[in-house]
Order: structure tokens, then sequence, then C-alpha cells
């Protein structure tokens, strides 16, 4: 029962914060079923959503091309969120991030591997295959920042260890014809372009299994956000609990790289705005309130990465590190050296 | 480390250091004549020595050599140079050893500006002077940048790092926005940001050299004052050192070296880090020694990078692959050698700050 009590306390702060972001998920839905090429009258965007099916071209647009798009950018983005608090929490530094741990990158290296070198690999083990590239990019850049109890250390060698996997990538890159290299440089900037309903059917096992996994960590999250000394003098086996947090994390950040490429950022700045919006840091409320900031974000990114320079459609991946990169740097410098308390 | 220091013992060191100097000319020349003789196909060592000095009398390979293999074994030993040199300043002046012109975004400001440069001023054409201007503005812009927003709060060397490091995340997506946006092909994308030396001719070998061959001889009459600039502001400015105005004027050197690179061959990484670092376990860290020992030792190097990246991927051909075989990029080589390094680094004790 001790459970509610907070959340009981914070009901009211909760309430302003879920209403905007599910006001900026319904805009950006409409925005997105609706505008692009052609736009589309309200009318038959309603119909379309609400009846799938049909023969008309604009039908068949909505619901066969950007809906599932859409769908796809909330579940991303909900992961990416949800993956970003745990990732944070585990290691109880406010500055990682999958893409600065070396997950992201060792992900991707192994799916381009499998494209370059054309391994005879079905669709369905993608995603496993990537978890495992994420999972030794993490663990070589926990194993190697051992010791170093820096908060800017750890980041430091996760970024060189990123940039190693990021050279292997390019060798590959190199070596493969320049068809699969062409595929594979959009995948690596994270796009959600030519997504379809397979696409999602592939992304809701994980989604469905994985989310509620994440929610029930969230207390071993409150637990770490304590320190270490505390956590263990509560009765907690820190080691073996970290390490949990870091491979279900791992997992949420290789399912999403797996189907739409590393997009960056977004698990890094949805719990950031998340905990300045709740004015709260307890993991049970932030954890699934920045799951909903990271589809928020990630789909209000990918209408602009759409619609900006229509026809021409950029990456995704390249807005969300222009604009969190920027802000995270921003951040970074006005909280100076960036310590876990604070 | 502390060996020469305060330049101390220089009459004992001296001999030493030229001895230092001359095994690195001799391995640069030997670089020279490898990277030559070895590529798609093979010279002997006397077949290159009679190309180089004009008695050759096969036709063909006077043209290999002369017209596509030596420009690019001289762009690389000047890329490398400068970006050595470019690495020892930035990391006297910012008494940091993890600093590099790569780290701290000014390779990547000087690759935005050259792609914006070739999108928004048709004056820019490679063949006139404007790209390494505008790499210059951008590098400049970048490395100020970086000072301002980190050096009023001491330059506490991790953190330098790290938001050089993002900065150059943010700058390099800018960069592939334009080139996306432009329509450029994905692949110049990857080209600019990781560096490469295919196809280098003459061409950037003139535009190269004259900018290497001037900020050497700044840095090298900057490099008694820079000296002083290791023992602290407060010291360095009781010397009677004009300390911000010092650091600005070596912190452009740095930038417009860096640049001049980058607007020859993109931005290739890692090479201002390992240069100078074990030039001053050669030579010690006084600047006036280390500048030319880091700039030899870099343009060593990249060049032994570029003919190991083609090297590589004439003799290991991976199956399926063999009708398509492009040579590895330098910057994929640089790279694969650099992060390593860099992180024992940081792992290295002491390294804290």
């Amino acid at each position: 029962m001790s459970n509610r009590n907070p959340i009981m306390k914070t009901g009211r702060t909760l309430i302003l914060p879920v209403f905007a972001l599910a006001a900026v998920l319904a805009a950006t839905f409409a925005a997105g079923m609706k505008y692009g090429t052609p736009v589309i009258d309200w009318n038959v965007v309603w119909s379309a959503v609400l009846a799938p099916g049909g023969e008309e071209l604009e039908h068949i647009l909505v619901s066969e091309i950007r809906l599932p798009r859409y769908i796809i950018g909330l579940m991303t983005g909900a992961l990416l969120g949800a993956s970003g608090t745990l990732m944070q929490g585990a290691l109880n530094n406010r500055l990682a991030g999958p893409e600065l741990l070396g997950i992201s990158a060792g992900a991707s290296l192994v799916i381009a591997a499998v494209t370059v070198l054309r391994l005879p690999v079905p669709f369905q083990l993608q995603p496993l295959l990537a978890l495992a590239g994420g999972l030794a990019g993490g663990a070589i850049v926990v194993l190697a920042s051992r010791g170093s109890r820096g908060v800017a250390g750890m980041l430091l060698v996760g970024m060189s260890v990123s940039a190693m996997l990021n050279g292997l990538l390019v060798v590959l890159i190199a070596l493969g014809t320049s068809n699969d290299v062409n595929l594979l440089y959009i995948y690596l900037l994270g796009s959600l372009a030519n997504r379809s309903w397979e696409h999602v059917d592939r992304l809701i096992p994980w989604f469905a299994v994985m989310l509620p996994v994440a929610m029930l960590l969230a207390r071993s999250v409150n637990l770490l956000q304590l320190g270490d000394d505390a956590a263990t003098g509560l009765g907690m086996k820190v080691g073996r609990t970290r390490m949990l947090l870091l491979v279900t994390c791992a997992l949420l950040v290789a399912v999403t790289v797996a189907q739409c490429g590393p997009i960056g950022y977004i698990s890094l700045l949805a719990p950031h705005l998340t905990r300045a919006m709740l004015r709260t840091t307890d993991a049970r409320l932030v954890l699934p309130v920045s799951a909903i900031c990271g589809a928020a974000l990630l789909s209000a990114a990918d209408g602009f990465a759409r619609l900006m320079f229509a026809p021409m459609e950029i990456p995704v991946g390249v807005w969300t590190t222009l604009l969190g990169g920027s802000v995270f740097l921003l951040y970074v410098l006005i909280r100076r050296g960036g310590g876990p308390v604070g | 480390m502390a060996k020469g220091m305060f330049g101390r013992e220089r009459g004992s060191f001296r001999a030493s250091y030229i001895l230092v100097l001359a095994v690195l000319a001799a391995l640069l020349a030997a670089m020279l004549v490898l990277h030559i003789a070895f590529g798609r196909t093979s010279f002997s060592i006397a077949e290159v020595a009679k190309a180089l000095l004009g008695v050759s009398k096969d036709a063909g390979t006077r043209h290999i050599v002369w017209n596509l293999r030596l420009p690019r074994v001289l762009v690389a030993m000047a890329a490398g140079a400068m970006l050595g040199l470019a690495g020892a300043i930035l990391q006297v002046v910012m008494r940091n050893p993890l600093v590099e012109p790569g780290l701290i975004g000014v390779s990547a400001g000087a690759v935005l500006s050259v792609v914006l440069a070739m999108q928004w001023w048709p004056g820019a054409a490679p063949t006139s002077g404007g790209l390494s201007w505008a790499a210059l503005a951008g590098g400049m812009a970048a490395v100020v940048l970086i000072y301002l927003l980190n050096g009023r709060r001491g330059n506490s060397g991790a953190r330098l790092a790290l938001t050089g490091i993002v900065a150059t995340s943010v700058i390099q997506s800018a960069t592939s926005l334009l080139l996306l946006r432009n329509q450029e092909g994905l692949s110049s994308v990857l080209l600019w940001n990781f560096g490469s030396l295919n196809g280098r001719v003459w061409m950037h070998w003139s535009h190269i050299w004259p900018w290497g061959l001037a900020l050497f001889g700044l840095a090298m009459l900057l490099a008694r004052h820079a000296s002083l600039l290791r023992l602290g502001d407060e010291t360095a400015a009781g010397l009677g050192l004009a300390v911000n105005r010092m650091k600005l004027l070596l912190l452009l050197a740095a930038a417009a070296l860096t640049a001049a690179a980058v607007s020859a061959v993109g931005a290739i990484g890692f090479i201002g880090l390992i240069g100078p670092h074990i030039a001053r376990r050669l030579v010690g860290s006084q600047p006036l020694r280390l500048f030319p020992a880091s700039a030899l030792l870099s343009a060593v190097l990249l060049t032994a990078a570029d003919w190991a990246g083609q090297s590589i991927t004439l003799t290991f051909v991976l199956p399926g692959m063999q009708h398509h075989v492009s040579s590895l990029p330098v910057g994929a080589v640089t790279t694969l050698l650099g992060a390593p390094f860099f992180l024992y680094l940081l792992r290295r004790p002491g390294a804290r700050r």
C-alpha cells in the first residue's frame, strides 16, 4: 500500500505534464496523418483511421504508410525514453545514455555486418543479434571504466569505445558494394521512413514484454538513486541489480536499433525533461512518464524530419542528434561538473 | 616525462634530439618509397627510385608514380604533419593531454563550413583557394567557441573532451543534414566526416603546403613563449607574458593548421592525439623540440596508416567482394588505432586532470 502514497501526493503535479504530453502526441498524430504529399482532408483521414481498408489512394496512404510509421515512432520513442531512465538510474549518472555508452554503436555494428557481409540471418533474429552487439558494447565500456569513479570518465570511455566500433563500421562500409552501402548509410543515420505493418509486428512483442519489465524495475532504480552504500544497507544486491538494469536497458535499445537504426539523444533527454516537469526523481513516476515523453519527442522529431524539407526527407536521427545534442551540451555546461546529485 | 621540463639539460639533450629527428626523417623517407612502391601494381625499389629521379624509361610507371602515388603520399605527409602540430599546440595551450583537433570540434567545424561553402558559395570551387579559407573560418569559430565555453571555468581535462565530443557529434549531424538536403549522395557524408586520401592529386598538394609551411614557421616563432604557458597562467603572466593573447594566437594557429588539412583530406581523427604523445616520450615536452618532432612523427603515422589501409584491402578480400575492391579510408585506420590509445590515456593513473 505504501506504493500508492507518493503517487497520490504527486497526483496533481502528474496531471498537467501528462496532459501536455498527450496533447503533443495528439497533435503530432493529426499532423502526421494529414500532412505530407498529398495533404489529405480531415474527413478522409478520420474515416481511414477509424475504418482501415478501402481502395482509394488516400485510405491506403494513411492506413498503410503513415499510420504504421507513426506507431513505430511511438513505440521506439517509448522504449528509448524508458531505457534512458533505467540507465541513468543504474549508473546513478544523469549524463548516461545508450548512445554514449557503446550500446547503440555495438548494436548498429552487428546489423551493419549482417547487411554488408550478406549473412543469412532471418529478420526475426536480427533484434537478438543487435542485442548481443549492444550488450557487448555496453559490457566493454562498463568493464573498461571500472575503477574510474568520475561521471565524465565513464562517458569518455564510452565515447572512445564507440569511436572504435564506428571505425570498424567504416571498414565494413569500405568493403561493401555501393548498393548495400547506401542502404547502410540511411540505416546508420537512424530513420523511420518506409516502415510498414511488418515492422510494427516485429516490434510489438518486444514492446509488450519489455516495457512492463522496465516498469517493474523502477523500485530498484529508486533504491540505487540513494547511492550504493544506502542501497546495500537497505538489503539490495547492488552489483546484481545494476547488471539486471543494464541488460534490460540494452534489450530495450537493441530492439529499436534493429528496427530503426541508432536514434540518438532521445533516451538522454526524455528523463531530464520528465524530471524537470514532474519535479520529482521518484522512478515509479519518472519511468512511465519519460516513456510517454520519449514517444512524444520522437514522433514530433519525425514529423519535423518528414515535413521540414518536403519532398526531401532528412533521416530523423540527424534531427535528434542536432537538437538533442545541443541541448545536452548546454546542460553539461550549465551543470559544470555533472555530479550524480542535484 | 619530466625530462627537459624547464629546458634544463639543454646541451646534453641536443645530440639525442637531433638523432630522434634524423631517425624520424629517415622513417618518413622510407614510408615515401614504400607507399609509392606498393599498390595494386607493385614496383621494385629500384624502379621507384628511377621514376622519382626522372630516369625511368617506362611511361606507365612514370605516370603512376608521378601523377597518382607521389601527390597522394605528399598530401598524406603534409596533412599528418599539420594535424600532429595542431595537436601538440592544443595540448600545450590547454595543458590537457586528451585534446586533439578532431576531439574538440575543430575538424568538424572546418568540415561543416567547407560543406556550407560548396553549397552556397559558387566561387569556392575546389580549384580556387576559397575552400581553405572557408575551412579556416569554420575551424576558428569552433575553437573559439569551445575555448569560450570551457576556458573560463578551468580546463578540467575530461570535461573539455566531453563537451568537445558532444559538440563534434552535433556539428557532424549538421553536416549530414546539409549534405543530405542537397542530395549530395550519402557516401560523401562519411567521406567528409571520416577523412580519406583517395584520389588526392597535385592540386590538393599545392593547396596544402603553403599553409603548412607558413603555420609551421609561426608555431616555431611562438614555441618559446608557449613553453612559459606550461608553468601555469599566473606564473607565465608574472614572467611578463601576455597570457591570453598568446593563448589565442596559438589556438588560432592550431585551428588554421587543422582547417587547412581538413579542407584537403576531410576530418581524419586521432592522429593529432597519438603523434604528440609519442613525440613527447621521445623528446620531452619542451615546445621548441616537441613541435617539429610531433609534426614529423604524425606525418610518418598518417602515411603508414594510409599504406596499411591500402595493403589490408588489397591482401584480404572478403568472399563475395572480389569485384569491388576499394581501399580503406585512412580515417578508419587512424580511428581504429587512435581510439584504443585514447582509452589507454584515460585509464592511465594520474590522467584525471
